[in-house]
Formats: structure tokens, sequence, C-alpha cells
């Protein structure tokens, strides 16, 4: 489904990702733990291509989103993202937030778009509030819509950049049981999150990133409890 | 002295004036509000090229005298080029109001480029992680957050066109400072006139400021 | 020290505005009338104004403000016992009216054209200059005079005798400059058709290497030029006047005549 092959990135001189390779199949959750700066959402938006690569490549789908020639929007709808800080679009209301891009992109109709729009936001809980705009909702809703308006270009994968931590303690569970969700419905996905409950219970994976380079990978249970590498068990004695 | 029957004597044909004056200004700033947007959209483009096209833009037109724009492209072009064998009296007015639109549009273009930029770079990448193309994302994401910030400086804007109009005189427009400078000439009443003047341009552009700081409470724009 | 005052000037305009302008209908103490309460021994100051676009009459050579009406006024200050206080004040010719009016200036040299209107504002000395306006056009023109501008388009400076006479006429268009210059422009670049304005300056024109125009028709006006004068100061025009006339009687007149002009139309002592 996507595959890494070698990925080198630097910010000026600094390398932030260091020869990263990495193949996530259909269906599969993937979890990046690692701590702040170890280059876990550049990695991320890398796999969209909201990031450009220095050296190596990466296909979604076969299509290599790293060629110059290769049309990103093209690509970009089929690779759903959910952001830290929401993004939803402040002066379209949540009905138009998941509708937009349904229209505009994949050019249904209105009508349509609005009624997969309304399953969509059933599915996250928000149906009532599909005329409101972003501002009236709070942290927890606004990225259950941001989750829906991703959802709504019917995507072959999901993308989460830590969707939970700018989310206050109480409302942390309602997007997590959204994410829940998608998964066990055989949403392939890639979660960068601080939440090591979620990867042991959802994660098909766990992959450890410290400073540019993956320490180690493997499934939540080795992770977590049998961590080898001894930055793994550093970073998850400071975080459990 | 009669002072006020001299006033309200010249008030229709000042009014007259106003009427062009308020035209000019509007043609003149939906002429410059296009050139604005195009040199926006080329200062913020990826293209060096563009970029330096929308620089070299703002640097010249803001950097020169609106009054010597308004004589070059009035006195000096058409002894390069017969425009006024052209397009004849309307020249005039052309000339007038490209001058002003090349002018305001300079300033303008730092008002739309500075009400992009104010938009979170986060809904620029939300739109582009849902596939919209860098047009889609300036058409539906962008510009319409974008616009309403830039209304209160475009009204500021429109309001400094309005008093730039006055200079469209020096090329015998007939706006409104060239009506009461003709009315002067004949009765040398000049207190009383420019007085007259002075009115007129106050309860222009205090109703559009008045416009402005309603638009700017209906649309809830925030201040930062 | 030039700085200074100029800066303490403005800081009273500035205050003056802000108070309110309740002062604008007093009487302005002009320096003027504080000149002549002083007595005739010594001599009386006057502040003169100009406007420098008027060549050969008044023009700006190297930041000197010279011409014919600035040596007239020159020779007759000398006869009259007056004293031209300090730079001659230049602006715009619509302008010069009105400095007289607010004790700005008061003498005013712009080739005025004595007026029974303008004689209601300002008092006029007697006649130094006979003019008269003319039509100046390009020429290939058809335009043989007046009665071929219907349709067509004229150029004038603001607030002359030919802006108020074509504004009069039908079917005109009228452009309105500032500076003479730019209706000449507007004549070579075809902005207009024709140029009115005082004849001795469409002279001025053609002999100052423009040879592609041609004023076409008689002078449209008899037209004399006085200097025009406060009424603040009932004296001063008689002052100027007494100036003028021993200036005529010395030949000072005639050798000024001379030096800027080769015909002798204009001259007042044609007889």
């Amino acid at each position: 489904m996507i595959s890494v092959k070698n990925i080198t990135k630097y910010f000026g001189r600094h390398e932030v990702l260091k020869d990263i390779s990495l193949e996530i199949a259909p269906q599969e959750v993937v979890v990046i733990i690692g701590p702040s700066g170890s280059g876990k959402s550049t990695f991320l938006r890398c796999m969209n291509g909201l990031e450009s690569v220095s050296k190596g490549e990466i296909f979604v789908n076969q299509a290599e989103i790293t060629h110059s020639k290769t049309n990103l929007s093209l690509v970009r709808k089929e690779v759903g993202m959910v952001f830290q800080r929401f993004n939803l679009f402040q002066h379209l209301s949540v009905i138009e937030n998941v509708t937009i891009g349904q229209v505009q992109v994949l050019k249904k109709s209105k009508q349509e778009a609005e009624k997969r729009a309304y399953e969509l936001l059933d599915k996250v809980g928000l149906q009532e509030k599909a005329k409101a705009y972003p501002e009236q909702l709070s942290g927890g809703q606004q990225q259950r819509v941001a989750i829906a308006r991703a959802l709504a270009m019917n995507p072959i994968v999901m993308l989460f950049d830590e969707p939970t931590s700018a989310l206050d303690p109480e409302m942390v569970g309602e997007v997590l049981a959204v994410m829940k969700d998608l998964a066990r419905e055989g949403m392939t996905m890639v979660v960068v999150t601080h939440e090591m409950g979620f990867a042991r219970e959802v994660g098909d994976r766990v992959l450890f990133l410290d400073e540019g380079r993956i320490v180690e990978q493997g499934t939540p249970e080795q992770i977590f409890n049998h961590p080898q590498e001894e930055r793994t068990q550093l970073f998850l004695s400071k975080i459990l | 002295m009669n002072f006020w029957p001299i006033v309200l004597d010249a008030m229709p044909q000042l009014l007259e004036g106003a009427r062009l004056t308020i035209l000019y200004s509007i043609a003149a700033v939906f002429f410059a509000t296009i050139l604005g947007l195009v040199f926006a959209l080329f200062k913020l483009s990826s293209v060096s090229i563009l970029r330096g096209i929308g620089q070299g833009y703002v640097h010249i037109f803001r950097g020169l005298p609106l009054l010597v724009l308004i004589f070059y492209i009035y006195f000096a072009l058409p002894s390069v080029f017969p425009l006024q064998v052209w397009f004849g009296n309307k020249y005039m007015i052309m000339a007038g109001i490209t001058a002003l639109a090349l002018n305001e549009g300079a300033y303008i273009t730092e008002i739309i480029r500075a009400g992009i930029l104010s938009i979170d770079r986060g809904q620029t990448e939300a739109a582009m992680s849902i596939g919209m193309t860098n047009f889609q994302t300036m058409r539906f994401i962008i510009l319409p957050q974008a616009l309403k910030r830039m209304v209160p400086p475009l009204v500021n804007q429109f309001i400094q066109t309005i008093k730039d109009t006055s200079l469209l005189s020096a090329i015998s427009v007939a706006e409104l400072t060239r009506r009461g400078q003709m009315i002067i000439s004949v009765n040398f009443a000049g207190l009383q006139i420019w007085t007259a003047i002075a009115i007129v341009y106050l309860v222009i552009i205090l109703s559009l400021t008045a416009l402005s700081s309603y638009i700017e409470r209906r649309w809830q724009v925030d201040q930062r | 020290m030039r700085k200074w005052s100029s800066l303490v000037a403005s800081t009273l305009v500035l205050g003056l505005l802000l108070t309110g302008c309740g002062a604008a209908n007093q009487p302005s103490k002009s320096s003027a009338t504080e000149g002549s309460s002083a007595g005739t021994a010594s001599a009386q100051t006057i502040k003169l104004g100009a406007d420098v676009t008027f060549p050969p009459f008044e023009q700006m050579q190297n930041g000197k403000v010279t011409g014919f009406d600035i040596d007239i006024i020159t020779a007759i200050a000398k006869e009259a016992n007056l004293q031209i206080d300090g730079d001659i004040k230049t602006m715009d010719f619509q302008g010069l009216i009105p400095a007289i009016q607010t004790g700005t200036i008061d003498v005013a040299v712009a080739g005025i054209t004595i007026k029974p209107e303008r004689a209601q504002q300002v008092n006029f000395s007697k006649p130094y200059y006979k003019s008269g306006i003319s039509l100046l056009v390009k020429k290939d023109s058809t335009i043989a005079g007046v009665a071929d501008l219907k349709g067509k388009t004229v150029a004038v400076k603001l607030g002359t005798t030919g802006d108020l006479m074509m504004s009069n006429e039908q079917g005109v268009t009228v452009k309105r400059f500032n500076n003479i210059d730019e209706a000449y422009r507007e004549l070579q670049n075809s902005g207009a058709d024709a140029v009115i304005f005082d004849n001795p300056v469409h002279q001025n024109y053609i002999n100052t290497g423009h040879e592609n125009v041609k004023v076409v028709g008689d002078l449209l006006t008899g037209e004399d030029y006085g200097i025009a004068v406060t009424k603040k100061d009932a004296q001063l025009v008689n002052k100027i006047n007494d100036g003028f006339d021993k200036i005529i009687q010395n030949g000072e007149y005639d050798k000024i005549y001379q030096k800027y002009f080769k015909d002798d139309y204009g001259k007042v002592t044609k007889k």
C-alpha cells in the first residue's frame, strides 16, 4: 500500500530523517512513537507529499509521490490526513467542511456529497452539529469532524499526526474511539501518537523513531514488553 | 460677508464633481484590486521570475510620486505612442484611472499579500491533504478567509484613492477639486469654495469610514 | 534663521487652523498698511507674488525669477521708493488674487489682464502691456478662427481669459491645465486641436524651436495687462502708477521692452 525506500530529509543542514525504509500492507495499523523532535511528524507528512524528501522514493498505491512529474493532488485525495491542530476550514460550517472536497475534488453533486457527509457525521457522532461552525465546537468535536472530512474522500490510507495531543484529557477518549472503529473496519492507518494504550490495543506494528532513524519495530507486545534496544527501553521507562 | 450663499451656490457643480470623483475612484480601485491580486500571487509564487516581477511592480509604483506617474502617462507616453489620436478625449480619463490603478494596485498588492499570509498554514495543508490543487486552495479556502481581514485596509485604500483623485485635476479631469478651482477662477471666493470642497470630501470619506466599521462589526473580523 | 522663522510660521498656521477659523473675516494687518502709516521718508516694503510659467513675462531662470514683468516692477519700485521684500513669492496664477486678499502678498505681476470682476477684488495699475489672446494650432490644421472650433477640443490655462471665453462657447470641449506648457504639450500630443492663450506667449513658444505650430486669426480680445495691487493700502496703487509714469518718461520702459520683444504691438508708449 505504502512503500518507503531509503528516504533522507534535510531541513537546511540538519538531517531530520536518515535513510528510512518501510512497507505498509493493506489494512495494517502502524503506530509511530518516539520523543519529540525525533522526526516522526515529518516522516508522516512525507507520505502525502506535504514535505518533500531530499533523497529516496515513496510509493503510494504504485504512484511515486517523490517523482517531480507526479500530480500530488491526485495522490493526496487517496491519502487522508488528520492534523494535531484539526485545521478545519474556519469559514465553512461542519457540513461544508465535509462536502467541499467531495464537490471540488471528486466532482460529486452537492446532494450526493451531503448525503455522504451526513453518513460520516453520524459515524463520528456529530450529525446534530452539521450547521455549526468550527469555532463553536470543542476540540474533540473538531477533531472528529476533521476525521469525517478526510474519510469523505474515500481514502485508501489514513495518516494521523498526533491527533489527540492538542486535546483536553476528557476529550481524548471520544477521538480514540472513532479511530478504533476505523481500524476495526479494516482501514489502513499510520498513526503518530503518544497514546500508548491505543498503540497496544489497536496497533498491528509499532515503530520507535529516534533522531531520524527507525530504532526498533515489532508488534506492540514485542516493543512494549520486550524492547531490545537501550534507547527504546529508556524512552518507554519515561513514558509508561 | 455672504459666506454660506456662495457655498450653497457652488454645491450643484461641486456635487457633479464629487460624482465623478467617486466614479473614477471606484474604477481605479476595481482595476487596482485585480492588479493587486495578480501581483500578490506573483509575490507569493514559488517561481522566482514571477516573484521578481511582483517585487518590481510594488517597488516602482509605490516609489513613484502619483503626480509624476499621472504626468508621465498623460503627457510623456503620447510622445512615443499616438495615444491621444487613438483614444481622443477619453484618453484623459483613461490615463488618470490607469495611473491611480497602478499606484493603488501596488499598495493593494501588499494588503492582499499580508491578508493571505495571515491565514494559518494549517488551512493550506488541510486543503492540499484532501487533494485540492493550488488554485482550488487559494480560491475556496485561503481567499475567502483572507478577504474578511483585508476589508478594513482595502476600505482605507479606497479612501486614499478618493483623496488621490484630486491630483487628476492637474490633467484637466473635471473632478471635485477641479470643479472648485474652476469656480474660484471666476468668483475668487477661495475661502468659501475651498471650505465647500473640504466639506464634500469629508462627507464622502466619513460615510465610507462608517460603512467600513459597520462591515467590520457585522463580519466580526478578528483583530490580531 | 530663515528655516526657524518658517517653522514658527507653520506652527502658527497650524494653531490657527486648530483653534477654529474665526479670524478669517477679520481684516488682517498687512505690512503695506504698517509701512504707509510709518511715513514716506523710509522705503515702504512690499511683498511681491508672481506666476513663473508665463514667459517672457515671468520665468524661472537658474533658480531666479526673471522676465519683462519683473524688470518693470523692479524699475517702478526704484522710482517709487518701494522695497521688494525678500524673495518673490511664486504661486499658481489662480492663487495670486486670493493671496492678495489674504495679505500673503501686496502686489502681483503675472501678465494679469485688467478686468472689471478682478478689479472688484484688487486695484489695478495703469496698463503696462497691450495684449490679446489668440489661437495656436498645428501648421497643418484647418482651423482658421474661433468659428471653426465647434466639435473641437481646446486646451487653456485654468482661470485665464481663454478659459472663461471658451467655457461660454457651445460645442467646444475645454481642457483646463495649471500651466501653459501642459496645454502646449496637449496640442503636440494631439489631445487638443488648439490652444487659446495670450498671443505674446504663443509667439515666444514658436520662437523657442516649435516650428510645427502657428497662430491663426486675429487677436480675440484687446487686453491690457496691469499690476494687481492690494486694496488694503489705497495709496499703494498710486505710488506704483507714479513710478510707472516716471519710467516711461525716462525711457526705462522702452529699454526693458526692447530687451524682451522684437515687435512693438504690446508697447503702451506706441502712438
